[in-house]
């Protein structure tokens, strides 16, 4: 019976796609998600690296170094957002409304219901980092290569990750809104402990997954770092198991109850 | 026609803490049929429906779906599905919901099919949380089919929905039974159970408390009911052995529920020559539905 029902692999391909499509699609339709995932951190980049740093004086290579520095930590910043939320407020809405019920019932591909948000949140944090990527351009001094901005999207599509995990880890656990006040804490509370927005002590930073993330970045665009690059890869692959097995793991449990 | 098994519980038992659901649950289904899952409310329909699907599983006993494990992703694409509880995505649309549960099978009907079928296409643009509840089911019921599944479990299919819809919905139910796609139902409305099931599982405290055909839920219980207008009082009526119930309306239809129709109709004829409108019906599933569960009650 089961040869009857079994999908090739086209049609498996094509499910993955649909459901990224419209978690793309939900993601944007939502004026909060423009207003607090986009135009906020677009916005304040911009402020921060064109219109306060233009008003300070220092010589050109400092600029350009505190430039990059700043966009290399930026980029950390704006990931987090759609990740942390996405999955976060997002895995707690479908749990509580029934909507995760709902696609087990079905027979949706394996994966998919985690595949597509992520993917969905590399892409929208690959728009953010877009338009960041072009401020960054036409309106500092940061002079970054073109290998370094395509090592940057390569990095932020990785980056993404340990964020989701996170997120994942407050959208199996708590109601919504719980997970969204824990996501937007988390999300602001990490990346100011971490030393993305403003330097902090290296001794407090180094216990936030962002500060490991925001040394990656720097390694990218060729500043001195802390930890070597292998240090941050190998402690962000750990958050993510740790937090991703986690996550699923309790909410496996939760529905065989 | 040989009828094959598509699902079947087998001593399934399940609890919550201290809470028993399923008692050793023995159920089967067909191809073909629609079987009705009847039951007062915490009988354990919607944690058999559940265990069928795969999206709990049993303390013990045996499921089976389409052959194999519900936890088989094969078998359940041969399985359409509308919960009562479970929501789709609320912030899509009919033709973006299709568009996705489409995709999970793999021979599904086209999106404007479907919406042909149920007749949505009034509301196929719209949000899905912009929508009536009743409009949410016929929603819901859409996504059900659109997989040309074998078997459907409908939870409450027509809760909510207005009588034009209702029997638009029951009129494409009779066409996927016409298809030998196997239905399980359950609902509160016990006359669609008895319009459309081919057999009746009534359900109590997790265990099976009788099944068979409609007529033979019906014929369980040796009660029919008949109506009439007479000028004999009430009470006089009502003290007579054979009758259990006496009701009077306001247009003075006397409704009597009695052991014996024959007995108390030569009585009332012989008592009242004016007697009109004297009808006499025999138990429906409601009065069975009745009977059983106060008697697996007490």
């Amino acid at each position: 019976m089961n040869a009857t029902l079994s999908m090739s692999r086209r049609r498996l391909w094509r499910a993955y796609l649909i459901d990224t499509k419209y978690e793309f699609v939900r993601t944007i339709r939502s004026p909060i998600v423009y207003v607090s995932l986009l135009v906020m951190p677009v916005g304040m980049y911009t402020f921060l690296s064109v219109v306060l740093a233009g008003t300070i004086d220092r010589p050109v290579d400092i600029r350009t170094a505190q430039q990059a520095g700043t966009f290399a930590n930026w980029i950390v910043f704006a990931l987090m957002g759609p990740a942390m939320m996405s999955f976060g407020i997002g895995v707690a809405a479908e749990r509580q409304t029934g909507v995760m019920t709902f696609k087990r019932a079905l027979p949706m591909p394996p994966f998919a219901f985690l595949l597509s948000k992520l993917l969905s949140v590399a892409i929208f944090a690959c728009v953010v980092i877009a338009l960041m990527t072009a401020v960054n351009v036409l309106f500092t001094h940061a002079n970054l290569t073109v290998a370094q901005h395509v090592r940057l999207f390569a990095a932020a599509s990785l980056l993404v990750l340990p964020f989701c995990a996170l997120g994942l880890a407050i959208g199996a656990s708590l109601p919504v809104a719980a997970a969204f006040a824990f996501a937007n804490v988390g999300w602001t509370g990490l990346a100011m402990l971490g030393g993305l927005l403003f330097p902090v002590p290296r001794w407090l930073a180094m216990w936030t997954p962002t500060y490991y993330a925001g040394q990656l970045n720097r390694a990218i665009v060729g500043l001195p770092t802390d930890v070597p690059a292998w240090t941050s890869v190998v402690v962000l692959t750990a958050l993510t198991v740790i937090f991703g097995s986690l996550a699923i793991n309790r909410i496996n449990t939760a529905n065989d109850d | 026609m040989t009828s094959h098994i598509l699902a079947a519980l087998e001593g399934v038992h399940k609890r919550y803490g201290d809470q028993i659901a399923l008692d050793g649950l023995d159920l089967e289904v067909r191809e073909g049929e629609l079987l009705a899952l009847l039951g007062p409310n915490g009988a354990g329909k919607t944690t058999a429906i559940a265990i069928l699907l795969g999206l709990r599983r049993p303390d013990a006993g045996s499921v089976r779906l389409l052959g194999g494990s519900p936890r088989d992703i094969a078998n359940r694409r041969g399985v359409g599905v509308m919960l009562q509880q479970e929501q789709p995505m609320v912030d899509m649309t009919l033709r973006e919901l299709l568009d996705v549960v489409t995709s999970y099978y793999p021979n599904p009907l086209t999106p404007a099919e479907v919406i042909e079928i149920t007749r949505t296409d009034d509301i196929a643009g719209r949000q899905y949380m912009r929508l009536s509840g009743g409009q949410q089911r016929r929603v819901q019921y859409a996504l059900a089919i659109c997989g040309r599944p074998q078997l459907v479990f409908l939870d409450e299919p027509t809760a909510g929905l207005d009588v034009e819809s209702r029997e638009m919905q029951w009129d494409t139910i009779r066409a996927l039974l016409a298809r030998r796609t196997a239905i399980v139902l359950t609902t509160h409305y016990l006359e669609e159970a008895e319009e459309l099931a081919d057999r009746v599982i009534m359900l109590a405290e997790g265990r099976v408390i009788a099944h068979g055909t409609v007529d033979e839920m019906c014929a369980l219980v040796p009660r029919k009911t008949l109506s009439c207008h007479t000028s004999i009082g009430l009470e006089r009526i009502a003290s007579w052995p054979e009758v259990g119930e006496a009701t009077i309306d306001r247009k003075g239809l006397l409704t009597l529920v009695v052991s014996d129709a024959e007995a108390v109709a030569r009585q009332l004829l012989a008592a009242d020559s004016g007697l009109r409108d004297l009808e006499v019906r025999p138990a429906g599933l409601q009065d069975a539905f009745k009977a059983l569960t106060n008697g697996s009650r007490r």
